[in-house]
């Protein structure tokens, strides 16, 4: 009996001790820039979508919330401008897609994880994590295109651009549109 | 028999309530923008877990802390980081046609752009494990308490680019040089000068 208490308690003490980590234990360092970068991009659509994350490797299930922060620009460093008969002829140049996590607060909150096996581990490492969250962003991009967020997008800049350029050149500008569906549709 | 039913029914809708509480609102949003960006900065931030050094703690839970991580058997140490994005832009739905003026006698043309903005465009979904070190009986560190260091590392990188104007200055400045730059590769050759001028940003006190 006493050996089956002593048992019991050891068991309890062992997993308290395993489950009484707490995230409070963080040292913050100072953020430092990187990067700083130039750039002559026209944005013509901002997205903001909460994802569901619902994903396994093998017996291990996660199932998260992501709320991603978008948008649809164009290099205007390089369009391909030219001048006939006073008229300004611009060619649309490919989309480029950013998507980043959102910097609101509870932007990516993991909901659950779980085994399937009965005490089978329920831990992703950061790779694994870092993949999931790859091949979401990879789908997240692919519904842009079948959405038409995309083809909105690029008629937009058709305009925006046409506004833009006329009223610095003052001179009448056709801006074409070679890939109204995306440059990049799949 | 009626009681028992009653208490599970109560139980049941108990239930219900809380696991309302806890779904998320999914929520989705399209909007145009017609944004000039400029320029980008990306900010690295870096956060390390630790147990608490006894002799470091202070107050009592700090101490408390300590005291317990020194019972636990085996280490607990990682470092995580990722980097968050800056962007600096100019809002095109505030360029008018007047904004542009030409000189025939100079031979320039004076482009008056708006204000220069800057905004987060958002941070790495992924972070980077820049050290992991989980010994004896100590947990793993898992996606769930990932998510909260990230969190907290959010909270504490926007406080630090607001308490410090440099990080805004010099996007700002690299900003004004790219529009600069981009203009008057637009003009080269046309025999026109461009002057780029950049309107003083409006702030509305308080009424």
């Amino acid at each position: 009996m006493l050996i089956l208490d002593v048992a019991g308690a050891a068991a309890g003490l062992f997993f308290w001790i395993k489950n009484s980590e707490t995230p409070d234990n963080v040292t913050m360092r100072t953020a430092t820039v990187r990067d700083v970068q130039g750039m002559v991009n026209l944005c013509s659509m901002e997205i903001y979508e909460d994802v569901p994350i619902k994903a396994h490797i093998g017996k291990r299930h996660i199932f998260a919330r992501q709320q991603l922060r978008g948008s649809i620009s164009f290099d205007l460093e390089k369009l391909r401008v030219d001048t006939v008969n006073d008229i300004v002829r611009v060619v649309l140049p490919p989309e480029i897609i950013d998507v980043y996590e959102s910097t609101e607060p509870d932007a990516y909150r993991v909901i659950d994880t779980w085994n399937e096996s009965f005490l089978g581990s329920d831990k992703f490492t950061v790779a694994e994590e870092n993949s999931i969250k790859a091949k979401a962003k990879q789908q997240w991009l692919r519904r842009q295109y079948a959405k038409g967020t995309v083809r909105r997008a690029r008629k937009e800049a058709v305009i925006n651009l046409r506004d833009m350029l006329s009223g610095i050149y003052k001179l009448p500008v056709i801006v074409s549109d070679p890939t109204p569906q995306g440059a990049y549709h799949p | 028999m009626r009681c028992f039913l009653t208490i599970l029914a109560a139980l049941a809708v108990t239930a219900a309530c809380s696991r309302a509480e806890h779904t998320p609102d999914w929520f989705s949003e399209i909007r145009s923008a017609n944004k000039l960006v400029l320029a980008s900065m990306s900010i690295s931030k870096m956060a390390t877990i630790d147990d608490m050094d006894f002799s470091k703690a202070k107050g009592f839970k700090q101490s408390a802390d300590a005291l317990m991580a020194s019972l636990k058997v085996g280490d607990r140490v990682a470092a995580y980081s990722y980097d968050t994005y800056l962007k600096a832009y100019i809002d095109l739905s505030d360029l008018s046609p007047d904004d542009v003026k030409v000189d025939e006698d100079s031979k320039t043309i004076t482009i008056m752009l708006p204000p220069v903005q800057t905004e987060f465009a958002g941070r790495d979904l992924g972070m980077r494990e820049e050290h992991y070190r989980v010994t004896g009986l100590r947990s793993q560190i898992n996606a769930k308490e990932r998510a909260e260091i990230k969190e907290k590392m959010n909270a504490s990188l926007k406080k630090e680019v607001e308490n410090d104007p440099a990080f805004k200055n010099i996007l700002i400045d690299r900003a004004k040089k790219q529009a600069v730059m981009y203009f008057e590769n637009m003009f080269a050759g046309t025999g026109y000068t461009p002057v780029v001028v950049f309107k003083p940003s409006i702030t509305l006190l308080p009424s």
